[in-house]
């Protein structure tokens, strides 16, 4: 394992808001460094200091039940909330697309001799209803998720 | 958390303003020393100094520096005037509050 693997999974393992992490990145890093000017080689750093997750876990501990560690649950609720609330709305915005140039089952009634009436059936305002209501929906669901994407980067600069 | 665990917390502020107060260093150097200084510290894991570090630069009792050192990216800590001045402070206390506790003891050991 490289000293930038080391980290990386030490970084992937904590549950603590995003600026304490990159502050425990930057020691953790200097601890690296200290030890191999010492001559150690990576295989030797971890025997003496844990794996990863050891370490990660050590400052879990220290930051549990602390805002720090809560603001990490809130930012990742609020990450997920955004991702799914914006896929919802590409599917939304997908099926208000489809059903908009869907075959509209129109019958068209009348005579060259007299006054051509188009008559649209059921089936054209029940499928321009989906459209439209899907189209709305995806805007809500989009103008939520970006506003939860916001909030989760607003909270990422907290602390 | 137990007794111990509570007065080994409730001391971490002044060993480490103290350590740093000695002159500028890395996180790793204060976790080295009170690992080899004191029985007490021997078991000490990352998780117990660095929060309370970033509690100390958070209150400006100290700074840290990202430095180049012999090509090696290192961050080093460094005591405030702030920190001087609190550190005199919290050991001032220290000493009294010493005293007062063997004082208190004192009827126990007799």
């Amino acid at each position: 394992m490289s000293k930038e693997e080391y980290l990386d999974q030490v970084i992937k393992s904590l549950k603590v808001a995003d600026k304490i992490k990159y502050r425990i990145l930057s020691d953790i890093e200097t601890e690296l460094e200290c030890l191999l000017e010492e001559g150690m080689d990576m295989s030797e750093i971890i025997k003496l200091k844990g794996m990863p997750s050891s370490v990660a876990y050590s400052f879990n501990e220290a930051y549990s039940g602390t805002p720090i560690a809560r603001q990490y649950y809130n930012q990742k609720r609020y990450r997920d909330i955004s991702v799914v609330v914006i896929l919802l709305s590409f599917l939304f915005f997908i099926i208000s697309i489809v059903t908009g140039f869907v075959n509209f089952d129109s019958v068209i009634d009348g005579g060259c001799s007299g006054p051509t009436v188009i008559i649209e059936s059921s089936n054209y305002v029940l499928i321009s209803a989906i459209a439209i209501t899907s189209l709305v929906i995806g805007v809500i669901c989009l103008i939520v998720g970006v506003a939860s994407l916001f909030y989760h980067n607003k909270l990422r600069s907290k602390i | 958390m137990s007794i111990e665990q509570q007065f080994k917390k409730g001391s971490m502020d002044m060993i480490l303003l103290s350590l740093v107060n000695r002159r500028k260093t890395y996180g790793y150097e204060i976790l080295q020393t009170l690992k080899t200084s004191s029985n007490l510290f021997k078991n000490i894991k990352e998780g117990t100094i660095y929060p309370v570090l970033y509690r100390l630069e958070d209150d400006g009792l100290i700074i840290n520096n990202m430095e180049i050192v012999n090509g090696r990216k290192k961050k080093t800590y460094t005591i405030t005037e702030l920190g001087r001045s609190t550190l005199n402070d919290l050991i001032e206390f220290w000493r009294v509050y010493k005293l007062e506790i063997d004082k208190c003891l004192g009827d126990y050991n007799e």
